[in-house]
């Protein structure tokens, strides 16, 4: 993975992950913005403008891949490059958790 | 019939520079609260028709191709967003308070993309300005050169003075860019300060 990339998704904005967490099954933008308003208990609301704007822009950056156009929305889903991102992006949200919690996640000397 | 439409359109001139887009979008707001529903601006006249009063948010995004692409309008419509307009790479949407409850009243829900939009328009604008930079830039320096080295007398004068028209023109158009330019990229300093 480029070095650039990783250095512009990781971390990622919490809207970001969100979409991108989104896109493992084809979606388009607004159902997104419900799915994630559903998953939060309405505590992350995305706005049309951003939620496009993430669009676009991981779509030129290769994250997700446009897939169809139904009823004038366009359907994404994440590409391996995006999996991939997604991943390394969980597990520092998971380091991040149980250190949160006190724990520690140790191996290193 | 005429006259009846024109009753109920009224003409506003009202100039609102680059990085006074949020100013624009309260004005249309409060425009709209007083009965006139935003129709269309050229930059420099704003045509509304009179509606019943009601509480209408208005928001503008700057879309760097400025095409008006279907999935981009129904991405809004879909959020709740009506498209109202559009003048260059602006595009003007509203939404409806209901009861003064206050949904999401933003076409950004984050600092980033707020940030970007900021980005958008720099990028946009410069893009748009460097022709005509380029050009007047360009053809004051050949009148100046042209006019100096092969004219004599009057025609020197005249050429003189549409010269310093010109370069003086093209002096308040570059400060009013470098204002404005200015202005955003305060914004986006008082965006990035708050990571």
């Amino acid at each position: 993975m480029e070095e650039k990339l990783r250095r512009i998704y990781i971390p990622m904005t919490e809207t970001g992950f969100y979409i991108l967490f989104c896109l493992r099954t084809e979606n388009h933008g607004y159902n997104i913005g419900q799915q994630v308003k559903q998953m939060t208990g309405g505590e992350l609301s995305i706005s049309p403008g951003t939620m496009y704007g993430t669009l676009s822009k991981m779509e030129k950056d290769g994250l997700i891949q446009f897939l169809k156009e139904e009823d004038k929305r366009k359907f994404y889903r994440i590409t391996e490059l995006g999996s991939e991102i997604l991943e390394l992006e969980q597990k520092r949200i998971e380091r991040l958790y149980r250190n949160s919690r006190g724990e520690s996640i140790g191996g290193a000397k | 019939m005429k006259e009846k439409e024109n009753e109920n359109i009224l003409i506003e001139k009202q100039k609102f520079y680059t990085a006074e887009f949020e100013q624009e979008a309260a004005w249309l707001s409060f425009m709209h609260r007083e009965g006139w529903r935003f129709l269309s601006t050229d930059g420099f006249h704003y045509r509304f028709e009179a509606v019943p009063k009601e509480d209408w948010c208005y928001q503008l995004d700057y879309k760097q191709n400025g095409v008006a692409e279907d999935d981009y309008l129904q991405m809004y419509q879909d959020f709740g967003w009506e498209f109202a307009g559009q003048y260059g790479n602006w595009f003007y949407f509203r939404k409806q308070r209901i009861n003064g409850e206050e949904p999401d009243l933003s076409l950004f829900s984050d600092r980033e993309s707020k940030l970007e939009l900021c980005k958008r328009i720099v990028n946009g604008q410069l893009l748009r300005i460097l022709p005509l930079l380029l050009t007047m830039g360009g053809s004051c320096s050949l009148l100046l050169l042209g006019g100096l080295l092969n004219s004599g007398g009057f025609l020197r004068v005249m050429i003189g003075i549409a010269c310093f028209i010109q370069f003086a023109f093209f002096l308040l158009l570059l400060g009013n860019y470098f204002s404005q330019m200015a202005r955003l990229n305060k914004m986006i300093k008082s965006l990035d300060e708050q990571r």
